[in-house]
């Protein structure tokens, strides 16, 4: 149900800048009358300005962590279905924002880029994207530590360790 | 919807601490026993508010005075003696059972024969010297009694007095006889060759005269009838008899005419009858007449069988009557009775000898008979009738074990090569049990309760949770019992012949041990392995093999039942030890000589022995000059010598000088389900599961420093993993029990030394568990070599709690894969078995400080007390008085959670314990009937809402 709002039709780099304007639109009548002379923001700037957004985008989930962090504490250490679904979203979000991690930064690619959606472009800020996701995901590990879900203590592999037979035998 | 149904079990299932009251009688069974008697039973008749009421005496030995009411053979009332008080003798007067028990037989007691009621109780002088003869004679319509003891007479009522005879001359004396006249005390002492007479004034205890007279050849034994002493000179086969006068002035009369060969005393003094055997099968009633004449009024032929036994008994209108009784050359009961007044009658009727064995006592009550067997079954006979019966036997069982039944035969015979017509026509037949199934189902399904059915005609099969199960036992009477652990019936009953010395040598069987081993398909086979005793002292060891459903013998193949059971003779000679090889149904059978007898001795068994052989060791006790010690031996084939392996010596456990070794402890065995303890800190104990050790208890109660030993050794090398030494408790013999399971000891003792601050005298239990090393230290000790350095690396965690009882025997519970908890199972000298719970018993229950939150959570530890509480929930005897129990065996249900408890002793008890609570079982008042109804709703709210939803969204998309 979503429509997409396509806002590179603005952009020099759409590719349906060399259609014909529609039937009585005129791309002069909106400035006509003001007088002024239409300040086209350069390529330049504009992608300074998207590679900030880029930025943003990319510490967005660390702002979110006091607020998370405080409804961790506030959930408990009990393993409930509450404390559960919280520490899920924490530990699930940052695998899905690092699988959609290029798709997302695409729409702030340089225009000057000849792949918005590689790896490579605004690597950056995709650093610092994994970076404040990795500290998504230690809480949430964190979180299970304290509720005692990390496997981390010798009687946690316990029940895979085996043992063998004694090679002597006593007859009791 | 998991969780939340998961939730909603929770709920519905609280701890359940104790049995319910409606579990007691389903799920557990007591059977109150009384013991073999010791000597005829006697019967009684009493007249209550005009209701008659008659009950049979007996004397036991197992130490108990019972009363069985003759209506149907229930126990009346019962007393049972302390161990340290030993039943010496009875005797009955009218409405009174006296009875004189413990050191030097000094203690007096007197019972009301109908209620059992202490009338009486009272310590006479203890003689300095055991006693060879008592006796307690009784003063008509009063309650003053005489009690005599080898060389002294008692008189106990209203006055007292006591009369000793000076012990060198005169004396001892074994029966006392109250006349009008006087007291006499009767007695002889074979050695010399002497009859020792007394005569005492009833009143004052003063000595109106003492014999002795001399009776050349010595005789073994003398009866006495009203005032007439009588004996039979085995050499002259001839009568002697002698009245008695308060002078003792009356001269010895014999009777020559008759080849005389004993004089049997039938309890009818007062009546003054004995019965006088003649050499050729005749028997004589002698009745003994005024002017101190013994005359024979009664003439029993001689009979068909070998030995007679002899009874009397007054009937209720107190007439007196006289039985003989043998075993006709048909094998038939044949009994004989007399009365002065009546005509002679005779009836005859079949005793079942493969099942009771042969009549050894024999008591009447007019023409009815009390039986006791050769296998302790004591019978109450009405002519040809057997009207009740008792398996007394099984109060004395030697050997018991667990055998679980063979699968349905439906379920059992799904085997591969059926053809498709063939399983079609299977299931179809199948096919007629469904309405009972569902009929069962629906049953099951209402009340929440599985019905463990215990109809005879039911055939024996598993049920659903394994409870129903068949406890083999053999008794110190040579024979063997299946009973069924749903019901506690007796199934079969088998009596142990006697191979070569059952024609006309005789002997006894004991049995020494009890294997289970895998049968034909998925069915077990009992092994007993018994000692066979022979008249003429030569021991074998013979083995059994039985079907546990049946008694039937399977080696050898046995068709006929209606015999005794038939074993084979292993070795000639005893036993020293018997094991069974884990994993395998191979026996090894340690004879005299230390060589190695295999059972079964196929090729199979030889071929595992041989590979086996040289990393096996068997360690168990020998006896030495200063006691018995524990040494283990290794295995070793000599061609030169023998074709048998030989145990030789490898290791000697070496205790302290002074201290011998009391017993064997073996540890418990069962599935380990966890290698480790995991604690709160998720930091690991490794268990120290060394598969080889025991428990050695010792006694060292003459050595420099008395105390009673606890060792946990190898049994490998022999080295002592653990030891304590317990005080002795200030008694003659170390009084310690203990029981080890996994790497888990827990021992019992008495200490008496307690004397320091904040100390306190009592029984203490202590719980010890072994582990590898500090926090996830391991050293993989269940499959480490004895010969590792890393073998003696044992960390012990040990408490000690006072508790409240002395016990008697202890064990744990066990499961079926070894994951639920196992609590102790003690039998308490209070006549309960008690269940004391794992979590009282954790040696790291936290002393002097609060468990954290983590130890409180997750290994659930409660604070240190030096008290185990008397929790009366933890009952598992509800209010059943379960007596001098000596052996607990546990053994695993199908289900997990549940084990099967059985205490042997004197009484029977079978219940189930849940040390876990039912966690694989929804609990019965779990609402079946919400869930369903919730579910049921559900699907038809769907039913409901279905085509609903499907005609708005056809609707929304026209209308859209």
């Amino acid at each position: 149900m979503s429509k997409n709002l396509e806002y590179s039709t603005l952009q020099s780099s759409s590719k349906w800048r060399n259609l014909p304007l529609p039937p009585g639109f005129s791309r002069s009548t909106s400035s006509k009358g003001a007088g002024k002379a239409v300040t086209v923001p350069s390529p330049e700037s504009y992608n300074a300005l998207k590679e900030k957004r880029a930025l943003d985008f990319a510490i967005a989930p660390a702002k979110s962590l006091p607020m998370q962090a405080f409804m961790l504490y506030m959930s408990g250490s009990g393993v409930q279905i509450f404390s559960i679904g919280i520490v899920f979203m924490l530990l699930l979000t940052p695998f899905k924002n690092l699988a959609g991690m290029n798709e997302a930064f695409a729409q702030f690619a340089p225009s000057t880029a000849a792949n918005p959606k590689a790896l490579l472009t605004l690597v950056m800020q995709k650093l610092v994207y994994v970076v404040c996701n990795a500290l998504t995901l230690a809480v949430g590990l964190w979180k299970c530590r304290s509720m005692g879900l990390l496997p981390l203590g010798t009687g946690d592999w316990l029940a895979f360790e085996t043992r063998g037979l004694a090679p002597e035998l006593t007859l009791l | 919807m998991f969780l939340f149904l998961f939730a909603l079990l929770l709920c519905c299932s609280p701890l359940s601490l104790a049995i319910h009251e409606s579990d007691v009688g389903v799920i557990d069974w007591h059977k109150r026993l009384v013991g073999v008697p010791l000597a005829p039973p006697i019967v009684l008749h009493e007249e209550k508010n005009g209701i008659p009421h008659s009950v049979v005496i007996v004397p036991t030995a197992s130490n108990v005075l019972a009363a069985l009411n003759v209506a149907d053979g229930s126990v009346a009332w019962r007393y049972v003696f302390e161990t340290t008080d030993g039943l010496a003798s009875i005797r009955v007067d009218g409405n009174a059972v006296v009875a004189l028990s413990g050191p030097g037989a000094a203690t007096l007691r007197a019972f009301e024969a109908t209620t059992g009621l202490v009338l009486l109780e009272k310590r006479l002088d203890a003689p300095s010297r055991t006693p060879t003869g008592v006796d307690v004679a009784f003063e008509p319509s009063t309650d003053t009694k005489f009690v005599l003891n080898t060389h002294s007479i008692t008189r106990v009522g209203d006055t007292q007095w006591i009369w000793k005879a000076e012990e060198e001359r005169n004396g001892p004396y074994s029966k006392l006889v109250h006349t009008t006249r006087a007291l006499y005390a009767v007695g002889h002492a074979p050695s010399s060759a002497a009859l020792h007479l007394a005569a005492i004034d009833p009143g004052t205890g003063a000595t109106l005269e003492i014999a002795w007279k001399h009776i050349p050849p010595p005789v073994p034994t003398f009866v006495v009838a009203a005032d007439i002493v009588g004996w039979v000179d085995p050499t002259t086969q001839t009568l002697a008899f002698l009245q008695l006068l308060p002078t003792l002035k009356a001269h010895i009369r014999t009777e020559k005419t008759l080849n005389w060969t004993a004089v049997v005393d039938v309890d009818l003094q007062k009546a003054g009858l004995v019965v006088g055997v003649l050499a050729n099968g005749d028997a004589k009633v002698l009745k003994a007449l005024e002017g101190g004449v013994l005359k024979a009024v009664h003439t029993f032929s001689a009979n068909d069988g070998p030995q007679s036994l002899f009874a009397g008994g007054m009937d209720k209108e107190s007439k007196p009557y006289i039985a003989r009784l043998w075993t006709t050359v048909s094998n038939m009961i044949a009994v004989e009775f007399y009365s002065p007044d009546r005509n002679m009658s005779k009836i005859t009727f079949a005793l079942d000898a493969h099942k009771h064995g042969t009549v050894t006592q024999l008591a009447i009550d007019g023409t009815h008979l009390v039986i006791t067997t050769s296998t302790g079954a004591v019978q109450f006979w009405d002519q040809d009738q057997l009207m009740w019966g008792r398996e007394e036997g099984l109060a004395a069982i030697d050997v018991a074990a667990f055998v679980e039944l063979p699968l349905p035969a439906r379920a059992a015979r799904a085997d591969e090569g059926e053809s498709f017509t063939a399983r079609l026509r299977r299931q179809i037949s199948d096919a007629k049990d469904f309405p009972a199934y569902a009929v069962a189902f629906a049953q099951r399904f209402a009340t929440g309760m599985e019905i463990v059915t215990a109809a005879d005609d039911e055939p024996l099969v598993r049920d659903a949770f394994g409870f129903r199960q068949v406890v083999v036992v053999a008794t110190a009477y040579g024979s063997a019992f299946g009973l069924d652990t749903a019901s506690g019936v007796v199934l079969w009953t088998r009596v142990f012949g006697l191979g070569w010395a059952g024609a006309g040598v005789g002997g006894t069987v004991k049995p020494l041990k009890i294997f289970t081993l895998n049968g034909e398909g998925d069915k077990k086979d009992v092994v007993i392995l018994a000692q066979r005793k022979a008249s003429n002292t030569l021991v074998d060891t013979v083995l059994f093999r039985i079907d546990p459903l049946t008694g039937a013998s399977i080696t050898p193949v046995e068709e006929d039942m209606d015999r005794l059971l038939e074993g084979k003779d292993v070795i000639n000679g005893p036993l020293t030890e018997a094991f069974l090889i884990p994993d395998s149904d191979v026996i090894i059978l340690v004879d005299e000589f230390f060589q190695i007898n295999l059972y079964p001795d196929t090729d199979e068994s030889t071929a595992l022995v041989a590979r086996l052989a040289p990393t096996l060791y068997l360690p168990f006790t020998e006896s030495f000059s200063d006691g018995p010690r524990v040494v283990g031996h290794g295995l070793k084939l000599d061609p030169n010598l023998s074709d048998k392996y030989v145990a030789y010596r490898t290791w000697g456990l070496s205790v302290p000088h002074g201290e011998t070794v009391a017993r064997i402890v073996r540890p418990r065995v069962g599935p380990i389900a966890s290698i480790g303890k995991v604690l709160g800190n998720r930091t690991t104990l490794y268990k120290y599961l060394n598969p080889r050790m025991f428990v050695v208890l010792t006694q060292g109660t003459q050595a420099a420093e008395p105390g009673c030993g606890v060792y946990v050794v190898d049994g490998a090398k022999g080295s002592v993993l653990y030891s304590a030494v317990v005080p002795t408790g200030g008694i003659e013999a170390c009084d310690v029990h203990a029981t080890m399971v996994e790497n888990w000891l827990v021992y019992h003792y008495y200490d008496g030394e307690g004397v320091g601050d904040g100390e306190t005298k009592g029984w203490k239990i202590v719980t010890v568990e072994l582990y590898e090393g500090e926090l996830d230290e391991k050293t993989r000790s269940s499959d480490m070599s004895a010969f590792s350095a890393d073998n003696m690396q044992v960390k012990a965690l040990e408490q000690s709690y006072v508790y409240g009882n002395a016990i008697s025997a202890i064990t744990t519970t066990s499961t079926k894969f070894g994951i639920t908890t196992k609590d102790i199972i003690v039998a308490t000298q209070n006549n309960k078995i008690h269940a004391i719970p794992r979590r009282m018993l954790n040696p790291r229950r936290p002393k002097n400080r609060k468990p954290t939150a983590e130890e409180q959570q997750e290994e659930q530890l409660i604070p240190y007390d030096s008290v185990i509480p008397d929790d009366p929930r933890r009952t598992l005897s509800h209010n059943y008085e379960v007596s001098n129990t000596r052996n607990i065996i546990t053994a695993p249900a199908l289900l997990e959670s549940t084990s099967l408890v059985l205490a042997y002793g004197l009484d029977l008890f079978l219940t189930r314990v849940t040390p876990s609570s039912t966690f694989d079982v929804l609990s019965e008042n779990f609402n079946k009937a919400q869930l369903v109804l919730t579910v049921f709703g559900l699907a038809l709210g769907i039913v409901i809402a279905k085509p609903m939803v499907s005609r708005k969204r056809l609707r929304e998309r026209w209308y859209q």
